[in-house]
Order: C-alpha cells, then structure tokens, then sequence
C-alpha cells in the first residue's frame, strides 16, 4: 500500500526540482553548484535544496533532452559543466509553469476562500 | 579533452560543488575544517550520488533488454527439457516453413539467376487470339534488335550432338546462342570470357569457340582452369573452350554454349529472347512491335499469318509452370499449419511452465515489476525460444533441403534455380523470411501465456492449487493444436489416396524390368534410308544377344507410357469430323507389343519380315477403333498420313515407295499416352521402317535387376558403331518422373509434415496432462487419502485433456470438410473422403491416449504421504 504513494510523492517532488532547474537556466547557463545556490537564494533560503538529488535531475532533463551542457569556465577561472536550456526545455518550462500556477492558484483559493 | 558524455568528469563534477560549497562556508565565516564537513552534509555521499545519477543513464532499452535475456538464459538453463522442446518444436516448424519458402523463392518470385530478371521477355505472337511460337529470321533479328524498345535481342536454339575425343562418345546438349545472347541476359564468366560480337556476325558462320557450363566443366575437366584453351569436340567439329560459366547459370539442361550461325539463309529461323528497354512495359512493346510484325506478315506469309500480334511475355511468366503453382502453395499452407501446430505447442509448454513460475510472477509483481514489465520479460522468453529455433531450422533447412530438392518433379519445375538452391540453399531473403517467421511464432506462442500470467493476483497464486485459469488456457490450446493437426493429416491422407489411386492405375502395360536405351545419331550419319535401317536393325540383333535380356523391340518416340508418340495428321475417308484432334502416332518395330506386354484385342501385329520390312500396315488402341468405328471392327479399315510420303523435316527418312495410306490390322490394349491423370487419346502405331528418324529407343525386357545391365548395354552399342552415344534408363524411372513426380512430391512432403504434427501433437498432449498432474499433485493425494481408487484419480487426470481431444477433433473434422471446396480447386486429393477422415481421428487418437497415459500412470501412484508433505 505505501509502495505507491511514496512514488507519487517522489514524483511530485522530482517534477518540482526539474521545473525549479528549468526556471533557474532560463537566466542563462549555470554550473551544478551555481543552480543550487540560485534557487535557495531566489526562494529566500525557503527552498533548501537537496542537493544529492540535483545530479540525478540534471541528468534526467540532459536524457530527456529539456537541457544541454558544455565546458565552460567558471568566474574564478575553474572549469566545469555549464548547463544549458534547449528549445525543448523552453517549451517544458512554459508547460510546466502553467500547469504550476494553475495548481498553486487552485490551492491558494481553497486555503484562503475570498469571503462573500 | 572536451566532455562528449554528461556522466564523463561526473566526480570531478561533484567534488567541484563540494569545494564551491566549501568556499562559500569559508566566506560565511567557518573554519575550513568545518567548512568541508557541512558541505558534505549538504551534499551527500558523493559515491551514491554518482551512482545515482549514472542509473538515470544506466536503464536504457538495451541494457534492460540484455538484462530480460540474461534472466530468460537462466530459466532456460534451470529447465534444459522444456527449452529444448520448445526450441525443437519451432526448428520443425520454421525449418519446413523456410525450406518450403526457398523452393517457392527460387521456383517462382526468383526463378532465374540474370540480372534484372523481369526485362528479359521471350517473344511470342498472337495468331486470331492464340498465342504461338515466334520464329524469325536473321534479318528479322536485326530489324528487331533495330527497334526501338530492347536494349538488346538475341536468337537461341537447342541441340543434341555428339561429344568426341574424350573416351566413349557421348550426346551432349547444346544451346545456340546468337553472339551476345549471354551479355543480353547479364552472364559473367567465371574463368576466360564469354562470347562477343566477334564470335558471331549475322551472315558470316561464326567462330569455332565454346562456352562451358560449370556442371560439364566439373564433369569432364575435373573443374582445372586448363580447361581454358583446350579443344573439345562437337559432332567431330573442333571447338575451342573460352570461357566457364558461374555455377548457377544452365545449371541443369544444355551443358555447352556455341554461337549461333545466324546466316543470312531466310530458311533458317530462330526463337528469339530480348531485354526490353527500362521503362518499357510488356504491353508498350507489343504496341511498338506492331508494325514491324505487319512487315513481317507481308515478307514472309508462310512464317506469319495475316493480322498477326506481337506477343511479349517476361520469362519468368512464361516459364512458370502453370500446374506446379497451386501445388507449392498448398505445400506452403501446409508448412505455415505446421508452424502454427509448433506455435501452438510451444504455447501450451510455456503457459505450463508459467504455472509453476507462478510464484516467481507473484513476488516480482509485488517488488514492483509492472505489468509491462513482466509482459517484456515473458516476451522476451519466448522471442528467445524462437530464433534459438530459427537458427536450428535454418541450419536442418541448409542440410535437408538438397533432399528436398531431388523430390521435386524436375519437368514442372523452372530447374536451373533449383540447382542453385541445393547449392546455396540459405539465400538473403530466406534468412528474412525466417526471422520474420521467428517474430510471427514468438508473438504468436508468446500472447496467450504472456496475457494470462502478467496479472498475477497475490491473493490466488498464494494457493497451491492454482492454475485453474491456466489450465483453461491450456486445454484452449490444446484443442486448437488438434483442430489444425487434424486438417494437416487429412490433407495427407487424401495426398496419399491419390498417390495409391495412381500407383493402382491400370497402366496397360508391365513396366518392371524394362529398360530403355535412348540412340541419337550423331549429325549427318546414315543419311540413306537402307544404311540407317540396317544400323538400327544390327543395333537390335546386337541387344537381344546380351545376356538376360528376354526380348528386344524398337520405338522412334519415348516407347514408356505415358509418354508415347507424337500427334500428327491422319485422314480416315468418311470418319474425319472438323473437331477431331490428331491422333497420336508411334513409330515401333513388331515385337513392341510382347516386350511392353501390350495385349493384343483383336486382328494381328505384323511380322518384322512382312513386305520386305515395310508393310503399309498399322495398329490402333481400343479407343481410336472406338472413337472412329464405333459400330463396327476397325480391321480391314484404311488411313492416310502425308507425312510418310514426303516428311516434315530432313532428319527423317521415309522408306522408298510409300503412298502414305495404311490399313489397319490389329488392335490393341488402351496405355495412357497424355499423362497419367488424363484417359487414353486416339493412337495409332505404324512400322518405324516407314520413316526412320534419326533417334531411337531400343526398349529391352530383361529377366532381372534392369538398371545393372546399362554397362553391357552401350558394350553392345559400341560393337556395332564406336561413334554412337547411347543413354541408358529405366521404365520405372521414367514413370516416377514423369507421371507421379509432382503427386509423389506433394505426398512425401505432407507426409513428413504430418508425421512432425503428429509429435508435435503428442508433446503438447504430453505436457498438459503431466503438467495438470503435477498442478494438482496435492489434491490427487488429499482425494487418494480418501480412499479415491486409482481409476478414479487417472479419470480425473485425463478427463479434461480427453474432452479437449475431442472437442479439437471435431473441429479440425470441421475444418477440413469446410475447407474441401478451397483446397479442392488446388488439386491433389479430397478432405472429404471419409476413409481419409475416420483413419485420421483413428491415427490421432491412439496417439493421444498413449502420450496421456505416461502421467496418468504417474498420477495413479503418487503416494498421498508425499503428496500431504509438500508445502
């Protein structure tokens, strides 16, 4: 029984992360290190996040083809990967972004009914 | 080097973020000890994030795929019996399917080993509506080569002549090509080249070169590329060898090539071939043929009749033997039931097998295996099974089909790619189809199980006694194996009827212990009539005093019935009526009659000495006096051929002084003369000192072992001219391949096939009730414990597979009466026939009783203790 509800908890949790690096990498390339620090900063240290599942997202919106990568320099001349926002990603982004307001709005409705 | 992979540089990655996370903990103010242990914190286990994140690559299709087989490897291996019988059951039917295939591929989507096959037309015409032979002459040749539609044409001819200079003469077959007859069809050489223009201008006699098939090159040059420049000699003409042809080109009929002499000689005509220009279409060509062919009908009237049409027919069409296709496809049907029967079987094995993995299912299922999932793994079990019975039918088709091959009827057949077949039996588009076939059988066998055993209910399979459902299943199957078997065996039964109706067939005449010795005079020997009489006189007193032979007789046309005679024009005064067809003549000596063991009805034989040799006599068949006098004796009647005043052609020789009108004497016992299927047609049988011609079969009635005596036969040839070439064979084998090779090859077929179903049948029987035993092992003890007596128990074992027997008896009875009127338009034999019918359900049913009988037996002895300590 509880098989498939922690899935679907882990699902919802993964699309949020997906979305969450999507919407960071529409600012432009970033590095692993640089996303996580993005969305902590732009959710006011709301959102921590866990950072060991970053890689796995990342990866999974490369196969899925949403984000590209290349090797790039980093400000204090490192090298790393710099991930990169495809047509398709944009497209996801769009998507999902809807999808969420929809969603986020439908709940902010019911949590706090405008009085008649 | 740059990163092509995200997963490449994937620690250095990760150890990256861990020392930006540690500078940003410095910035903030932390000792860097401390600094790098919450960075670490914040992270994670660096290891486990790389291998998580190398699985989100690591599942791809392949890998899961690979990892599928490599679990269906291990089940196969924990049960080696059930894989092999499976793997077996679909090598039978994929490796007859597939052999059947290739002899269909090669006899007719492929029949012939040229280039580009379907451009190569024969030419043809069309006189008031009836297709004819075309014949033109060398100038005909070059105005047709001059039009606008071919891209090339050629004349051809075929001879027999006689081989010298390499030990016994010997008669070989020729065929004549005009000089780029060979680069018109696309025929490479395989060593030297092969004829060009040069060898062989129109008007001027042609080279003295020869092209050598690889059978003859093999046969008389031991396959040496010296053979390459060698001289050989053809009806004692020295030829020079040029070249050697691949192994599939004339690989049966004519052995040498030799130019054409395509003389100017408007005597002289040829049939031509040709190689329609791309783009150009059969009908296109007749169209632009047209008006050259009215030139033609203007030229020469008595080669083309008024109004004629051009006819252009690929070759491949027009060598289709018309009869022989409905008898491959059936064959093929047949080939596809048996897969469907191993198909079938392999079904019931694997839902068995199912059964008792039901457990497995259930705890996958409950790990989180998906439906799909599981589908995928069963399905891949099962394509598995298929192409490891692929890869072996293939491998039995590649040794058996040459077997196959030498059954076929060699005269219905297109045989040159036959040949080839035997020789490169596994082809391109055999392996397709083959792995085509595979797919088809894994989905096919792989469905039912797949369905009912990818939805396992945790709350059922827990019990012991599960398998009800699957048992459904599989007596479903059960029954729709039989059902098919059924039809399959009726089809061969019925095959086989006919083949015995036709062995029974009143031939007329005894044809055990008769050879035939086949003499084609070489070209231009015993031109005279009184030389060539006497030669085939003293052949025939040299063959009756070899030993063992009882009586000698002569006959100019193949004397074995059903082949005997030829048609040709007879007038008989006041009994002609417009429709009659001509009847069919034989020229033979006297004794012709005894040594077949012909018997006489009424009237005489005349005497070898009769008339100086030639009496203007004859004798007809019974249903020639018939056809003609239907109300009175035929004796005494006379007849005129105009043949036997001035023959047809210059390699007959009528006897001097012959007014071509003949009075009949005898009659005599009716042979079939039209083929074994068809009755006896009008036939007369006159001297054949009347007109010799320049072949003759010398048939001997021997008292034993005729086939032996072949050595002592051309012994007997050669005393009397060490030149003469003589071909030695039995009557039997002449019957074989001319009369029953096709229903002989039809039966011999089905009747392996039905043998295979029949096992196939027997396995499936097999494994279902020994499967329902073991499924219930525990009931059976629970219920022996009781106090059930054995029969009871054996009843309750058998009971359900007995009921699917029936049931798929009485549908495959079904089956094969529907289908008669289909199968019956395709010939050879009637599903009907309910002797057929009733030794089928006979045959089947003793079969399935003895394969239940096994676990049956083993379902009567279990020992309910054992039985109540298993879990």
């Amino acid at each position: 029984m509880s098989t498939k509800l922690d899935r679907e908890r882990t699902a919802l949790l993964q699309g949020t992360l997906d979305l969450l690096i999507l919407r960071t990498l529409r600012q432009g390339p970033a590095h692993g290190h640089a996303i996580a620090k993005a969305i902590e900063a732009r959710s006011h240290d709301v959102l921590q996040v866990e950072q060991g599942s970053l890689y796995p997202a990342i990866h999974r919106l490369i196969k899925g083809g949403w984000i590209t990568f290349e090797d790039g320099t980093s400000e204090n001349n490192r090298r790393a990967k710099f991930y990169r926002l495809t047509a398709k990603g944009v497209k996801r982004l769009t998507r999902d972004m809807t999808r969420w307001e929809r969603f986020a709005g439908a709940v902010a409705c019911i949590l706090r009914p405008t009085t008649e | 080097m740059r990163p092509t992979h995200p997963l490449d540089n994937l620690a250095q990655d990760i150890q990256d973020h861990i020392d930006r996370e540690t500078e940003d903990n410095i910035a903030k103010g932390m000792a860097p000890g401390e600094a790098r242990r919450r960075a670490l914190i914040t992270l994670g286990n660096p290891a486990l994030i790389a291998e998580d994140t190398r699985a989100v690559w690591a599942r791809g299709w392949l890998e899961r795929t690979a990892e599928d087989v490599r679990y269906a490897l291990r089940q196969f291996k924990r049960s080696p019996m059930f894989a092999a019988t499976a793997v077996v059951s679909l090598a039978v039917g994929i490796a007859a399917a597939t052999g059947v295939f290739s002899i269909v591929n090669a006899a007719l989507l492929n029949p012939f080993p040229f280039a580009d096959i379907n451009r190569i037309v024969t030419l043809g015409m069309i006189d008031k509506g009836k297709p004819r032979g075309l014949l033109v002459t060398a100038l005909q040749l070059v105005a047709l080569e001059h039009s606008d539609v071919f891209d090339g044409t050629f004349a051809l001819d075929t001879w027999v002549t006689t081989l010298t200079g390499q030990g016994l003469p010997e008669a070989v077959g020729i065929q004549y090509f005009s000089a780029n007859g060979l680069n018109v069809l696309g025929v490479p050489p395989l060593l030297g080249r092969v004829f060009h223009e040069a060898d062989g201008l129109a008007g001027e006699p042609p080279q003295p070169v020869v092209v050598l098939t690889y059978r003859f090159w093999q046969s008389h040059f031991g396959g040496r590329p010296e053979a390459l420049g060698q001289t050989i000699f053809l009806n004692r003409e020295p030829y020079t060898v040029i070249g050697v042809l691949p192994r599939q080109y004339f690989s049966a009929g004519p052995e040498i090539l030799v130019p054409l002499d395509l003389t100017f000689d408007t005597n002289a005509a040829w049939g031509v071939q040709a190689r329609l220009k791309r783009g150009v279409t059969a009908r296109m060509a007749e169209q632009r043929l047209q008006p050259l062919f009215d030139q033609f009908a203007k030229e020469a009237p008595q080669r083309f009749p008024k109004e004629v049409r051009p006819l252009v027919r690929s070759l491949v069409q027009t060598r289709w033997a018309a009869d022989f296709v409905p008898t491959l496809l059936l064959i093929f049907a047949a080939s596809m039931l048996l897969l469907l029967i191993a198909c079938a079987n392999v079904s019931i094995l694997l839902v068995a097998r199912g059964t008792s993995r039901v457990h497995e299912f259930a705890v996958r299922a409950a790990l989180g295996a998906s439906r799909g999932r599981l589908m995928r793994q069963l399905f891949v079990e099962s394509l598995l099974l298929a192409f490891s019975g692929a890869a072996l039918g293939v491998t039995a088709g590649y040794w058996g089909l040459p077997a196959i091959v030498r059954l076929l009827p060699r005269n219905l057949v297109p045989v040159e790619n036959l040949i080839a077949i035997a020789a490169v039996p596994v082809s391109v588009p055999v392996l397709l189809f083959s792995a085509g076939l595979a797919m088809a059988s894994a989905l096919i066998s792989g469905l039912s199980p797949a369905l009912s055993f990818s939805r396992p209910r945790l709350t059922t399979t827990v019990r012991t006694t599960a398998g009800v459902e699957s048992r459904r299943a599989h007596h479903l199957l059960l029954a729709a194996q039989i059902a098919v078997t059924v039809l399959l065996l009726a089809g061969t039964g019925a095959a086989v009827r006919v083949l015995a109706g036709l062995y029974r067939t009143s031939l007329g005449y005894d044809p055990h212990d008769v050879i035939v010795a086949t003499i084609n005079l070489p070209d231009n020997t015993y031109m005279e009539w009184a030389g060539r009489a006497t030669f085939y006189e003293r052949l025939r007193d040299r063959m009756a005093e070899v030993p063992q032979v009882e009586s000698v007789a002569l006959a100019t046309y193949s004397g074995i019935p059903p082949q005997s005679g030829q048609r040709s024009a007879v007038e008989v005064p006041g009994r002609d009526t417009p429709g009659d067809e001509a009847p069919i003549v034989q020229r033979i000596s006297a004794d012709y009659f005894s040594t077949m063991k012909i018997p006489l009805i009424r009237g005489r034989v005349w005497s070898n000495s009769e008339s100086g040799g030639t009496p203007h006599v004859a004798v007809v068949n019974q249903t020639m006096a018939h056809a003609r006098w239907p109300d009175e004796s035929a004796i005494g009647r006379r007849l005129r051929m105009p043949d036997y005043v001035k023959p047809p052609n210059p390699f007959r020789l009528a006897a001097p002084g012959s007014d071509g009108w003949f009075e009949i004497v005898g009659v005599v016992g009716d042979t079939p003369n039209v083929g074994l299927h068809e009755p006896p047609a009008p036939s007369i049988y006159v001297p054949y000192t009347l007109m010799l011609s320049d072949s003759l079969n010398v048939i001997l009635r021997t008292s034993h072992d005729s086939l032996a005596m072949s050595r002592s036969i051309r012994e007997a040839v050669r005393t009397v001219d060490p030149n003469q070439p003589v071909s030695v064979y039995t009557a039997e084998g002449a019957l074989a391949s001319a009369g029953w090779a096709r229903e002989r090859f039809v039966t011999l077929l089905l009747l392996g096939f039905a043998v295979f179903a029949l096992m196939l049948a027997v396995v499936g029987l097999y494994s279902v009730v020994s499967y329902a035993v073991s499924c219930r092992f525990k009931e059976f003890g629970i219920r022996m414990a009781l106090g059930a007596g054995r029969g009871r128990i054996v009843n309750a074992a058998v009971q359900p597979a007995v009921l699917a027997i029936v049931a798929g008896l009485f549908a495959g009875l079904a089956l094969s009466v529907g289908l008669n009127t289909v199968v019956a338009r395709w010939s050879i034999g009637n599903l009907n026939d309910p002797v057929v019918l009733v030794a089928v359900s006979l045959v089947l049913f003793v079969a399935a009783m003895m394969s239940a009988a096994i676990p049956a037996n083993r379902a009567a002895s279990i020992q309910p203790v054992d039985a109540l300590r298993t879990d």
